[in-house]
């Protein structure tokens, strides 16, 4: 297992699908051969819930794509820390035991890696049943998003050498 | 003295439920006078999304109704379907089957104890908080969950919305190495599974005996999941084929979920209605160590649900074990049949109770008509009743936030799956 693991999260509901269409997308992309070899790899977690610490344990570093709610301008991009969502587990979540409730559980036992970012993409609410937007938001943000993810691995000790 | 405040509680969005969902309470004078446990999330419409599919496609789509229990849906559904021609699986089929059930009731147990429900009994406001506590615990419970998902996996290629189910079997039979693997985690789960009744069991669990009509499956020679009879402990005794001739489905205004109703009455589905209508069929082994704590079953203390779902993973564990000890790949792991015109019906136990289909099959084989009865749209007139019960017996004049507390402990206590049910909680106490 690689010791940055990209993880796109979501369902096939409507644009809770962004994070897995993020890692599609990237998976296109030359991102992968920016870093030293095995270093970085691409997930895909369908409503993983505790699961996910499975699918990031033993990495240096996690990049977690979802979609968000927040009231912000719809395809607006942001980079979380797991301490953004602390003591507000769940609440922004539909999957029962969610991403931020996961993240807050790894952090109380110990188990997530040396850095987690959450990288979040602003769904549009007006049309949240719908993935007809959402493959041109993606190609929109697929720049923002691998500037974003190149700038939180190269702030670490994983690329230095 | 009379407890003239006038209080309304609004529990606007209920945590730690699967689902979206609201609970309003209007006291007046001390005394309940309008109790709603609201069910908001949409409409699921998978019944409707049934209509004019193949059959072969059934156990795909139904699968995507729950993320927890897609297993529970896959089976009624092949039951029901299945029935039409009268086909009842065999051998490695039976087998499998019960053993992908074994699975979903240790994944979906083992969740809803750690991560839902154990943080009531042991005063946090959620698991992560309860974690930096009780770490081990925690760490046992994520590990029994994946072993759950692992088991459905084996059989499912996946464990949310498995695909490997179908009519007649499964589409692939697991490879020898792969249950061996398996086989060998699942006897070292067993110590943790014991260890988990006596933790349940030894929780500050509120005494509150009702009385309550208790509904779940029975067959003559195991422990049921995904065959037998639907029985009560007030004397039904019937077939699936005659659910809808007693139980009954209806709306209420403030719910998407219909309610359903036992010859007009509420009832209780799920672990603890299991093992208080089959408490004979456990293993010798599950019940000393149920009887080493003290709690008697049958019980008629609904917060004995958690210990019920303690000893169902010991007990899904052992079966689970025993399924797979002499373990051979089959010539085929399906049965090549072909449906007829007809009407099917079938029940099983999904982890929260009861699961009853029905599908109607025109002669080329299409679904004219679909009717789908989850464990938590039965069990929403039950979770009600308790509410009553429940919050009389707390005290009425207990302050909004300690009778918001108890309100929420009560519903967690049935692990309502909403998602499911649509077709979950805001409290609102309102006292006058």
């Amino acid at each position: 297992m690689s010791p940055v693991r990209i993880v796109g999260v979501g369902s096939p509901f409507g644009q809770d699908r962004i994070g897995w269409q993020a890692v599609e997308a990237l998976s296109s992309t030359d991102l992968l051969q920016r870093f030293p070899d095995g270093l970085v790899s691409l997930h895909q977690c369908d409503r993983p819930g505790p699961h996910l610490l499975n699918v990031i344990r033993g990495a240096d570093g996690a990049i977690i794509i979802d979609a968000l709610q927040s009231g912000a301008e719809p395809g607006t991009l942001r980079c979380l820390e797991p301490q953004a969502f602390a003591g507000e587990a769940d609440r922004f979540s539909s999957h029962g035991f969610g991403v931020s409730a996961t993240l807050e559980l790894g952090q109380s036992l110990g188990e997530l890696p040396e850095f987690v970012r959450i990288v979040a993409i602003e769904m549009d609410p007006a049309s949240a049943y719908s993935t007809a937007l959402t493959p041109q938001l993606i190609q929109n943000l697929l720049d923002t998003i691998i500037n974003k993810i190149n700038e939180i691995i190269s702030k670490t000790n994983l690329v230095s050498s | 003295m009379t407890d003239e405040r006038q209080v309304s509680i609004h529990v606007p969005m209920l945590a730690r439920v699967e689902g979206e969902g609201a609970l309003h309470l209007r006291i007046n004078d001390g005394r309940i006078e309008d109790l709603r446990l609201q069910i908001y999330e949409p409409p699921r419409l998978f019944e409707k999304f049934l209509q004019g599919r193949h059959y072969t496609e059934v156990p795909d789509i139904v699968a995507r109704i729950c993320g927890i229990c897609p297993v529970a849906y896959q089976m009624s559904a092949v039951q029901a379907l299945e029935s039409i021609i009268h086909f009842t699986p065999e051998g490695w089929i039976r087998a499998m089957r019960r053993l992908m059930y074994c699975g979903e009731w240790i994944e979906s147990h083992s969740l809803h104890i750690h991560l839902l429900a154990a943080p009531d009994y042991l005063g946090y406001d959620s698991a992560p908080a309860m974690a930096r506590d009780f770490p081990d615990e925690v760490r046992r419970g994520l590990g029994l969950q994946q072993l759950g998902n692992d088991i459905i996996s084996l059989l499912g290629g996946r464990s949310v919305h498995p695909v490997g189910v179908r009519v007649g079997g499964f589409h692939h039979a697991p490879e020898y190495e792969a249950v061996a693997a398996l086989l060998q985690r699942l006897r070292s789960a067993q110590e943790e599974a014991a260890a988990l009744i006596a933790w349940t069991a030894g929780f500050d669990l509120p005494d509150d005996n009702q009385e309550v009509t208790c509904v779940a499956m029975r067959h003559a020679d195991e422990y049921p999941m995904n065959e037998g009879r639907l029985v009560s402990n007030n004397g039904l005794d019937i077939s699936s084929e005659e659910f809808t001739d007693h139980i009954r489905e209806h709306q209420v205004a403030y719910s998407t979920a219909f309610h359903a109703l036992l010859n007009g009455q509420p009832y209780l589905v799920g672990p603890l209605a299991r093992l208080n209508l089959n408490h004979d069929h456990l293993p010798a082994d599950l019940r000393a160590l149920l009887d080493a704590t003290g709690i008697v079953f049958p019980s008629r203390n609904m917060f004995h649900s958690i210990v019920a779902r303690a000893a169902e993973i010991y007990l899904a564990i052992g079966e689970a074990i025993a399924l797979l000890d002499d373990y051979h790949t089959p010539t085929s792991p399906y049965a090549d049949i072909q449906l007829q015109a007809g009407t099917g019906y079938g029940c099983t136990e999904a982890p929260r109770g009861i699961l009853w289909h029905r599908y109607q099959l025109d002669d080329q084989g299409v679904i004219t008509r679909a009717t789908i009865i989850p464990p938590t749209s039965q069990n929403q007139a039950r979770i009600e009743a308790d509410l009553r019960h429940s919050l009389q017996h707390f005290g009425l004049q207990q302050d909004d936030a300690l009778l918001r507390l108890h309100a929420e402990k009560v519903i967690r206590n049935y692990d309502p799956c909403i998602s499911c049910a649509t077709h979950f909680l805001k409290l609102d106490v309102t006292r006058a």
